[in-house]
C-alpha cells in the first residue's frame, strides 16, 4: 500500500468551510517554540536548585583587590562594588527570583479565582458588586497597582511580591468568571440546584473541577509576566533590598556603573528575559496543546492500494469501495465500507450512533481527524479518485451540511460575506459577482428577505434559517454531491418538515446526488430513494425505502423499524427497543456483530461474518439467517 | 397540582404567556409544539430555574430531566456521585444501588465516569438522579431528543413504568407527537408561548381542535407502506 497523506492528495479544502487547522498534536510539541520554551524553564528549574549549592560561596566571597571590574577571564560578567564576581551572582539568584515569583503567582491566582468563583455563590447584589470591582480593577494599570501595593504594604521583598500578586489577580478573576458563568449554565449545575444541592458546594464540586484546566494554563504564564514583574519592581528599588539579592536587584545595582562597565547589568538582564521569554512560551504551548485536543484535527493519513478492486463504476458520482477508517489502539469504527450513489439520487445511511456514519462521511470529504487513518480500494468523486482533485475541485463538487449550522458558521462574519468567500475562493469569483450569488443562493433556499439576511451575523437567524444558509454556501459551487450529517436533527419537526422539502428540491433541480445521514430512520425512510442501514461499521442492508416498513429483512432493520413509535402503536403494550448495546469500534469480534442482540442468532453468526449478498430486488443482506 | 396564568419573560419577549394548566396527581401531562413554542421555559419555570410571574400551587418536590444526556452529566463526577447528589450521606451507599436498579443499570456502573456510557444509560442516570431527589412531579424536557430509536423505545418503557411504579405525576415534554401520545394522559399543545387545545391523549390525536395540532399530526415521520 503506498501511503498518500492528505495535504499532498488535495484534500485540504474539501467543502469551502471547514476550519482549518494544520499540524498534528504532537507537532505542538515538536515545534521551535515549544522546545525553546521547555528547555530554557527546565534549564530555569534545574538553576533554581543547584545555583546556590554551587556558586553559593562565589557569590558572597567579598575580594578587595578586585572591587568594580569589567569582564575578564576571572570574572566573565565582571565584579560589583565588593569584588564578588557577577556571574556566580546571577547563577545565585535565580532560585530567590524565581521562588519570588512563583509565590507573586500563586497569591494572584487565588485572590484572583476567589473574586472570580465570588458572584457564583454571593446572593445578587453581592455578586454584582464584586462583579464591579473586579471590572474596574481590570481596566487598572497593572503596574500601577503593584507600585501602589507595595508602596502601602513597605519596601523589600514581601511589598513586591503582593504588589505583583495584586497586580495579576484582576486578570484571573475576570478569567475565572467567565469560565465559571459558563459552567454555571450547564443543565447539570440546574439538576444539582433542583436537588438542593447548596451554592458552596455546587461551586466546589462542578464549577472549580471543570474550569481548573484553563486555568492551571494561565498560570504557566502568569508566571513569566511576574518574573518580569518582580524585576522592574526591583529594578525600581521598590522590591528586594540587600543584603539579598535577586535578578532585579543585582540589575539595579549594574545600572548605575552601566557607563562604566555595561557587562555588570548585562547578566542580570539576559536572565530575567530568558526566563520570562521561557515562561511564556511554555503557556502558550500548553494552550495551544489544550486547544488542540479539544477540537477537531484533520491532518489524517489516507492510503489508497494501487491496485483497484474491479471495474470503476462510470456513471456513478460517488463510488465507495472497501472504505476503512481507524484509529490507534485498534479501533476500527469503519470497515470495509462499500456504497455507490447514482446521479439525482437520494441514498440514506442509518444507523445508531457510534455506527460510524459521521466517519464514513468524514472521509468522503477528506475530514477524519488526526490520528485516524483512511485506507480504501475505490474512493471516487465524479469519476475521478478523491486523492487526484485538487482542494479547489473537491470544494465545489462535493458540499457538506452538518447537525450543527453553528459549526460551518463563523459567528463574527456576516452571512452574505461568508458565502461569497467560498465563491472568491474556489471559483474565482469578483467580490462584487460573489456577493450577488450570494444572495442569489440564499434566496433559492427560500431564505425570506435574501439581501437583508445577507447582512446578518448567524447568531441573528433562527436555527432552521441558518441550517438553509449552510445548504446555501453548499450551493455556491455546482456539486455533484451533497452529503448532509444529521442537517435536521437539531430542528424540531415542522422546521425538520421545510428542509428536508427543501433539499429534495435542491436534488431535483440541480440533479446532484444526497447522501443524508440520521439515526432516524423514518426520516431517511421518508425522503430517500434507497437506505443503506450500518452497524458497527459495516453495511447490513440495503434497500429501497419504500420496502423498509414491509420488506426490510436483517434482524437490525427490522427491529429499528418496529422501534419506531408512531401515532397508531398500541399504547397499553411496551415499545420495542433493542436489548443490549452495540459493539465498541474496538470490541467488534469475528462473527455478525449484531449476534449480541439479535434473537435469531446461532453459533454459526457467532463464529463466522456473513457477507453482503445480493437479496431479492434491489435488496442486498449481511445475515446467515436470512440469505441461506 | 396547579399552573395559573403563569408567563415567562426575557426582556421585551414573552415565552410563556399567560398558561393555566391542570397536573392531577398520579397523571403525566404531555406538552408538545414546535421549538421556540415556549416548553422548555415552561419547563423550568416550573422547576424554579428561571423567574416567573403567577403562581404555581402545590408544587412540592419537582425533579427535571433534561434533553442532553451529554450535556447534563458532570464529565469529571461518577455515575455513583452523580446519582447520589440529593441524597444524604449516610443514606448513599444504599440508595445510589437502590435507585441505578430502578433505572435498570447494574449497580457496577457507579464508579464509572459518563464518558464511558451511551447515551441511553447516561439517560437512564440523569432519571435516577432526578429520582433521587424523591419527587412529587417529574419533568422530562425532550428526554428521548438526542436518543436512537432503538433505545429511545427502552428508555419510553422505563418512565412509564416509573410512573406506574412510583405514582409519579409527569410533565412530559417532546415536539413528537408519537412519543407524547406513548406516555401522557392528557396533551396540551402549545404554540408561540400559549396553550392552543389541552385534552385526552386519544381525542387531541384523533380529533384535534386547533389548526396548529393538525399540522404537528401532520409532521410525525411515518414510514411508507405501513399498514
Ligand atoms: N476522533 C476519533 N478518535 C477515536 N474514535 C473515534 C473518533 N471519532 C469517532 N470515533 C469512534 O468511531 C465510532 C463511530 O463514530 P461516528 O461519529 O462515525 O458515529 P455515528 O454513526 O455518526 O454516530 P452518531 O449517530 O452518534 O452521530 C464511535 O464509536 C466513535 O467513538
Ligand atoms: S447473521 Fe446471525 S446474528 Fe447476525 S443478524 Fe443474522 S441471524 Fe442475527
Ligand atoms: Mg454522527
Amino acid at each position: 500500500m503506498g501511503a498518500r497523506t492528505a495535504a499532498d492528495g488535495g484534500v485540504e479544502q474539501a467543502a469551502g468551510h471547514v476550519k482549518k487547522g494544520p499540524g498534528r498534536r504532537g507537532g505542538v510539541w515538536r515545534s521551535a517554540p515549544a522546545l525553546i520554551g521547555g528547555a530554557l524553564v527546565l534549564l530555569m528549574a534545574v538553576l533554581a536548585v543547584v545555583g546556590p549549592i554551587i556558586w553559593g560561596a562565589a557569590a558572597e566571597r567579598i575580594d578587595a583587590g578586585a572591587i568594580l571590574q569589567g569582564a575578564s577571564a576571572e570574572h566573565p560578567l565582571g565584579t560589583d562594588n565588593l569584588g564578588r564576581d557577577l556571574l556566580a551572582r546571577v547563577l545565585v539568584a535565580g532560585r530567590y527570583s524565581l521562588a519570588l515569583a512563583l509565590l507573586a503567582t500563586l497569591i494572584g491566582a487565588t485572590v484572583g479565582i476567589v473574586l472570580g468563583a465570588l458572584p457564583s455563590v454571593l446572593p445578587r447584589r453581592g455578586a454584582r458588586l464584586v462583579t464591579g470591582a473586579v471590572n474596574a480593577l481590570v481596566a487598572f494599570p497593572g503596574l500601577l497597582l503593584a507600585m501602589f501595593t507595595a508602596v502601602a504594604t513597605g519596601l523589600g521583598a514581601r511589598g513586591a511580591v503582593l504588589g505583583i500578586g495584586v497586580a495579576i489577580a484582576p486578570g484571573f478573576a475576570r478569567l475565572t468568571q467567565t469560565l465559571a458563568a459558563s459552567v454555571a449554565g450547564a443543565d447539570y449545575v440546574a439538576a444539582a440546584r433542583m436537588l438542593g444541592v447548596p451554592r458552596r458546594r455546587i461551586l466546589a464540586r462542578h464549577i472549580l473541577p471543570n474550569i481548573a484546566e484553563p486555568l492551571i494554563l494561565n498560570l504557566a504564564q502568569s508566571l513569566g509576566g511576574a518574573l518580569l514583574g518582580l524585576a522592574g519592581m526591583s529594578f525600581l528599588g521598590l522590591g528586594v533590598q540587600p543584603p539579598d539579592f535577586d535578578w532585579g536587584r543585582l540589575l539595579f545595582d549594574g545600572f548605575t556603573w552601566i557607563y562604566v562597565n555595561p557587562e555588570v547589568a548585562l547578566g542580570p538582564a539576559a536572565a530575567v528575559a530568558l526566563a520570562g521569554i521561557g515562561f511564556n512560551l511554555l503557556g502558550d504551548t500548553l494552550a495551544r496543546a489544550a486547544s488542540r485536543s479539544s477540537a477537531g484535527q484533520r491532518d489524517t493519513a489516507r492510503t489508497a492500494p494501487p491496485e483497484r478492486a474491479g471495474e470503476p463504476d462510470p456513471d456513478a458520482v460517488l463510488e465507495v469501495h472497501d472504505l476503512t477508517v481507524s484509529f490507534p489502539g485498534g479501533s476500527t469504527p469503519v470497515r470495509g465500507l462499500s456504497l455507490s450513489i447514482a446521479p439525482g439520487e437520494i441514498v440514506g445511511l442509518v444507523g445508531e450512533s457510534g455506527s460510524g456514519k459521521s466517519l464514513t462521511a468524514a472521509a468522503i470529504g477528506g475530514l477524519v481527524p488526526y490520528p485516524g487513518t483512511v485506507t480504501y480500494g475505490r474512493l471516487r468523486l465524479g469519476g475521478a479518485d478523491v486523492a487526484t482533485l485538487s482542494g479547489k475541485e473537491l470544494g465545489t463538487a462535493l458540499a457538506m451540511v452538518f447537525q450543527d449550522p453553528m459549526a460551518s458558521l463563523n459567528p463574527a462574519l456576516k452571512v452574505g460575506g461568508q458565502l461569497a468567500e467560498v465563491a472568491v475562493v474556489h471559483q474565482g469569483a469578483s467580490r462584487a459577482d460573489a456577493r450577488r450569488r450570494a444572495v442569489d443562493r440564499l434566496g433559492h433556499v427560500q431564505l425570506p428577505e435574501p439581501a437583508k439576511q445577507a447582512a446578518q451575523h448567524p447568531h441573528e437567524l433562527s436555527g432552521g434559517m441558518r441550517q438553509r444558509a449552510v445548504i446555501a454556501m453548499g450551493l455556491m459551487g455546482t456539486p455533484r454531491l451533497i452529503v448532509a450529517d444529521e442537517p435536521t436533527t437539531a430542528l424540531d419537526v415542522t422546521v425538520q418538515r421545510q428542509i428536508l422539502r427543501l433539499l429534495r428540491e435542491v436534488v431535483e433541480e440541480t440533479g446532484a446526488a444526497l447522501l443524508f445521514i440520521s439515526h432516524d430512520i423514518a426520516v431517511v425512510g421518508e425522503l430517500c430513494d434507497r437506505v443503506v442501514v450500518m452497524y458497527a461499521g459495516r453495511v447490513v442492508e440495503e434497500l429501497p425505502a419504500d420496502r423498509l416498513a414491509d420488506d426490510a429483512a436483517h434482524p437490525y432493520t427490522r427491529a429499528l423499524v418496529a422501534s419506531l413509535p408512531d401515532l397508531d402503536t398500541d399504547r397499553g403494550r411496551p415499545l420495542a427497543g433493542i436489548p443490549g448495546t452495540q459493539p465498541a469500534p474496538a470490541r467488534v469480534g469475528a462473527g455478525c456483530a449484531f449476534a449480541g442482540r439479535c434473537p435469531l442468532a446461532t453459533e454459526r453468526c457467532r463464529s463466522e461474518r456473513p457477507e453482503l449478498v445480493v437479496h431479492g430486488l434491489r435488496q442486498r443482506v449481511a445475515c446467515w439467517e436470512v440469505t441461506s | 397540582m396547579r399552573i395559573e396564568g403563569l408567563t415567562v419573560r426575557y426582556g421585551g419577549f414573552t415565552a410563556v404567556d399567560d398558561v393555566t394548566l391542570e397536573i392531577p396527581d398520579g397523571h403525566a401531562v404531555g406538552v408538545v409544539g414546535e421549538s421556540g413554542s415556549g416548553k422548555s421555559s415552561l419547563a423550568r419555570a416550573v422547576s424554579g430555574l428561571v423567574p416567573y410571574t403567577g403562581r404555581i400551587e402545590g408544587a412540592t418536590r419537582i425533579q427535571m430531566v433534561f434533553q442532553d444526556p451529554y450535556a447534563s452529566l458532570d464529565p469529571r463526577m461518577t455515575i455513583g456521585e452523580t446519582v447520589g447528589e440529593g441524597i444524604a450521606k449516610r443514606r448513599r451507599a444504599t440508595e445510589v444501588p437502590r435507585l441505578l436498579g430502578l433505572v435498570q443499570l447494574p449497580a457496577e456502573l457507579a464508579g464509572r465516569y459518563p464518558r464511558e456510557l451511551s447515551g441511553g444509560q447516561r439517560q437512564r442516570v440523569a432519571i435516577a438522579r432526578a429520582l433521587g431527589g424523591d419527587p412529587a412531579l417529574l419533568i422530562a424536557d425532550e428526554i428521548t431528543g438526542s436518543l436512537d430509536v432503538s433505545v429511545q423505545g427502552t428508555v419510553l418503557n422505563l418512565v412509564r413504568g416509573l410512573r406506574d411504579e412510583l405514582g409519579l405525576s409527569m410533565l412530559f415534554i417532546s415536539h413528537n407527537l408519537a412519543v407524547v401520545r406513548y406516555v401522557a394522559d392528557t396533551i396540551a399543545v402549545m404554540h408561540r408561548g400559549r396553550i392552543v387545545e389541552h385534552g385526552p391523549t386519544e381525542q387531541v390525536i384523533g380529533e384535534p381542535a386547533h389548526d396548529y395540532t393538525r399540522t404537528l399530526l401532520a409532521a410525525v415521520p411515518r414510514l411508507r407502506g405501513r399498514s
